[in-house]
């Protein structure tokens, strides 16, 4: 047992303003690289925590803190109180450090902390060639009883390599528990823990010549994204392990109460060292176009549930990618789909092989076909083209040729291409349902003309025409009417002229030219003579046709006196008497 | 022989007596209605079928009978009886919108070139009424203007000069709508057209098969039959295409 371990080293330097009193101590002022010293700042008499800037700390990094913590103490019947700021510190590098002078405010007031000098040495074990003896640079210190080595499988990769990195935990005392406190970051990196078992397994070890027990706390693997020389922070555990306590028992019982829960504990923070690894870039040679960086071991493999469906009934296309890499890092570009197949978004599974250290999955892809058209398509070949850092050459692998045979779809539903929106409605929509109102039904009417058409036209036109058919008819009831006794007149003459059938019979002749004269013009036709019909008609036609007639109403009235000495009979003269009308009416 | 001419003359002037008795045409109907009813499709179309065949024409004939061709997967018949009871009444709203639904369903999609829009709607007016719709409307016109007249010669007659202004308007009406039926009439007695019913049809370039191939129609296209070539028609799409095809797949409208 080490004096400085029991020890607890105040470095204080007190200011009494009033009953205030501010200092701060380290628990340790002489350790190995991978120890942790704690950091306290006291206030004493106090009412609030002091207040201070902890990153004036240069030469040392947090781990934890501040934890806040209030004591109380009475001593002469006196009660005091002190107000306690305490961090876990870890120092940066090696050589004589310091914690600075820091000025720090307790309720309101500044007061100054002295600085603390602190000297970190190498541990001899764990330093990255171990090829010095132990013990050699502090006689002090002899080996470690606990330290956190960080080893790598490789320290030199490419660009998407997988580094598999171990932090095993040695150990000469025993470790009650621990605690990750940091877990090891890097910029640079996608990192993926791996598995290691929740109790870590503890075997036995050598290590220059000093019997140690190590287990492996964690492994991860981690895919360089950027080249160059890359660093990987350390991890910083927390530990427990327990005081050998030798020196306070009797040997007799010894054995029985150190190896118990009755042996005293202490917390020690255990740092590994950081990695450095240096980074290839990928070659460009040989490089396709498309590269999406796939770094390591690939194959490639696709398959339809069923190749040969109806049209509008689904595919599942499964792409699936196996291999060992970095396949969480790079993805797939669909394949080239023809036109007339949907396509609906994938569904993407990844499934890891939990228990080897090298990245080793199932990447698949899932994608639901709906061949809307029947027909023969061809899903495409897809191709994955990787680096392989293992011979560190191209690779490829492909996927085969796909051929779907869709069949005609059973039912009216297939959907083409390049529909307007009104259309995409009415397509979730059904046709109506038929018509069964009972009716009559009737022969395909040929004609185009309809009896509505002649109807409805006769009747229209009747109507039009009506006004001029009743008056029509309404002359035809009062006959006498002088137009149309004009109009009539002519023909009710010539009536009577064709009766003369008797060779003397000149009077019935000179009547009817009277009556046809008074009933064309309108003029009483008894009184009238040959004298008066010459001077009412040479008015209004020519004197041929008045002397024609003239000289016919002359001859019939020879003839009634002397109907012998005429040499024309009556029936001649009686005809014509009606062409000589006629002529005349058609003037008049 | 008097009695004769008045049969005749009643015969054309009321063609209902004229009926043969189709009350078991009516039943026939009512039945396939009740095979669709009942979703025996491929009976329903037959019994349709048949009271087509019979020389019966209804509207709604062809619209049950497109509707169950529509559920017989047959799409290119429905589009064809619904086109064709279109023709028979062209403002019907569900055989407009069933042929709309089945044109939604079809593979090709024959894209009309543009025309001017007046155009448009004077030939959707134009086809908005059957031929015989238009003389129809002709007649309703003159009759109802010359009643119009008469009122306003005899009843109304305060206000004779409106009403006789109406009267010409309407009679002008009825004079644009016989321009329109001639329009249409001779249109339609120069078109030919037919709906694809095969499932694919290869349209040549020639009446033979040893032609080359212009390109492939689907069913339910329609089509203007352009020259006749038994067993060989030459058919047009609305977008100008032309080539020969073989009668048997296609249905002539």
């Amino acid at each position: 047992m080490k004096f400085r371990f029991l020890l607890s080293l105040f470095l204080f330097s007190s200011y009494l303003i009033g009953d205030i009193k501010v200092y701060s101590t380290v628990d340790d002022n002489h350790i190995t690289i991978n120890e942790a010293i704690n950091f306290k700042v006291i206030a004493e008499g106090s009412k609030g925590f002091p207040q201070l800037d902890i990153s004036q700390v240069a030469d040392f990094s947090v781990i934890s803190g501040p934890s806040q913590n209030s004591s109380f103490q009475w001593i002469n019947g006196e009660m005091s109180s002190s107000k306690i700021l305490s961090w876990t510190l870890i120092p940066k590098k090696v050589g004589n450090l310091r914690i600075p002078k820091m000025s720090v405010r307790v309720d309101g007031k500044k007061y100054t902390l002295s600085p603390i000098k602190i000297t970190v040495i190498k541990s001899p074990v764990y330093s990255q060639k171990g090829k010095k003896k132990q013990g050699r640079q502090n006689k002090e210190t002899g080996p470690p009883e606990i330290f956190l080595k960080a080893e790598s499988d490789k320290t030199e990769a490419f660009q998407g390599e997988q580094i598999t990195v171990y932090y095993k935990l040695y150990t000469r005392v025993k470790l009650r528990q621990y605690s990750v406190e940091k877990k090891p970051q890097g910029v640079g990196f996608w990192q993926e823990e791996l598995y290691a078992p929740k109790q870590p397994i503890l075997r036995d070890t050598r290590v220059e010549g000093v019997q140690y027990r190590v287990a492996t706390l964690y492994k991860m693997a981690i895919f360089p994204t950027t080249n160059g020389d890359l660093l990987l922070d350390p991890m910083v555990l927390n530990c427990t392990v327990e005081i050998p306590g030798k020196s306070r028992f009797s040997p007799f019982f010894d054995d029985f109460f150190s190896d118990s829960f009755f042996g005293r504990t202490k917390s020690l923070v255990v740092q590994s060292q950081s990695l450095e690894l240096k980074v290839h870039p990928i070659p460009d040679v040989g490089k396709p176009l498309n590269y999406t960086g796939a770094v390591g071991r690939f194959t490639l493999d696709s398959y339809v549930d069923t190749s040969v469906v109806e049209a509008n009934q689904a595919i599942t296309f499964t792409v699936e990618l196996k291999g060992t890499g970095n396949i969480k890092l790079f993805d797939m570009s669909p394949p080239e789909f023809p036109q007339t197949l949907e396509i609906f978004n994938p569904k993407a599974f990844f499934k890891k092989d939990e228990f080897r250290d090298d990245i080793t999955g199932v990447k698949r892809w899932e994608y639901i076909i709906i061949p809307r058209k029947a027909g023969r398509y061809f899903i495409p070949q897809q191709e994955l083209t990787y680096f392989n850092p293992q011979s560190e050459e191209w690779e490829s692998s492909s996927t085969e040729v796909i051929s779907l045979t869709i069949l005609p779809s059973k039912h009216i539903s297939d959907q083409p291409t390049g529909l307007t929106k009104e259309e995409i409605a009415l397509l979730e929509q059904d046709i109506r349902y038929i018509h069964t109102k009972p009716m009559r039904l009737k022969p395909v009417e040929r004609r185009l003309i309809s009896l509505t058409f002649i109807w409805a036209n006769m009747l229209g036109l009747l109507l039009f025409a009506s006004p001029k058919l009743v008056e029509a008819f309404r002359t035809n009831l009062n006959g006498d009417s002088g137009i149309s006794r004009a109009k009539r007149a002519l023909r009710k003459a010539n009536r009577q002229l064709k009766k003369v059938t008797n060779h003397s019979d000149f009077e019935t002749i000179s009547r009817q030219i009277y009556e046809y004269f008074g009933n064309k013009l309108n003029i009483p036709s008894v009184g009238l003579d040959s004298q008066q019909v010459q001077s009412i008609l040479s008015e209004q036609i020519s004197s041929d046709l008045v002397n024609e007639i003239v000289k016919i109403i002359e001859q019939c009235e020879q003839g009634q006196f002397t109907p012998e000495s005429q040499e024309i009979n009556a029936m001649e003269l009686a005809r014509t008497a009606s062409l000589v009308l006629s002529k005349i009416d058609r003037k008049l | 022989m008097i009695a004769e001419r008045i049969r005749i003359l009643i015969i054309i002037m009321f063609p209902v007596f004229l009926m043969p008795q189709s009350s078991y045409i009516d039943s026939l109907f009512i039945k396939a209605n009740q095979e669709y009813s009942a979703q025996n499709f491929a009976s329903a179309s037959n019994m349709y079928h048949h009271i087509m065949n019979q020389g019966y024409g209804h509207a709604d004939l062809f619209y049950n009978m497109g509707n169950a061709y529509y559920h017989l997967a047959q799409l290119g018949d429905a589009i064809w009886a619904y086109e064709k009871g279109l023709q028979l009444n062209p403002r019907d709203g569900d055989l407009r919108f069933n042929l709309k639904v089945a044109n939604a369903r079809m593979i090709d999609r024959v894209e009309a070139p543009d025309s001017f829009v007046l155009l448009d709607m004077y030939r959707s007016i134009k086809y908005g009424f059957s031929s015989r719709q238009w003389l129809d409307l002709i007649g309703i016109l003159v009759l109802i203007s010359g009643l119009l007249f008469i009122v306003s010669k005899y009843v109304m007659i305060s206000f004779e000069k409106i009403l006789r202004k109406i009267t010409w308007t309407l009679l002008g009406i009825a004079l644009v709508s016989l321009l329109v039926f001639f329009d249409q009439y001779y249109e339609l007695s120069k078109r030919e057209e037919a709906i694809v019913v095969s499932n694919k049809v290869d349209v040549y370039s020639a009446p033979t098969n040893l032609s080359s191939l212009v390109f492939v129609m689907h069913e339910g296209t329609k089509l203007k039959v352009t020259n006749n070539q038994p067993p060989w028609i030459e058919v047009e799409l609305i977008d100008g295409k032309k080539g020969w095809v073989t009668t048997e797949l296609i249905r002539e409208l």
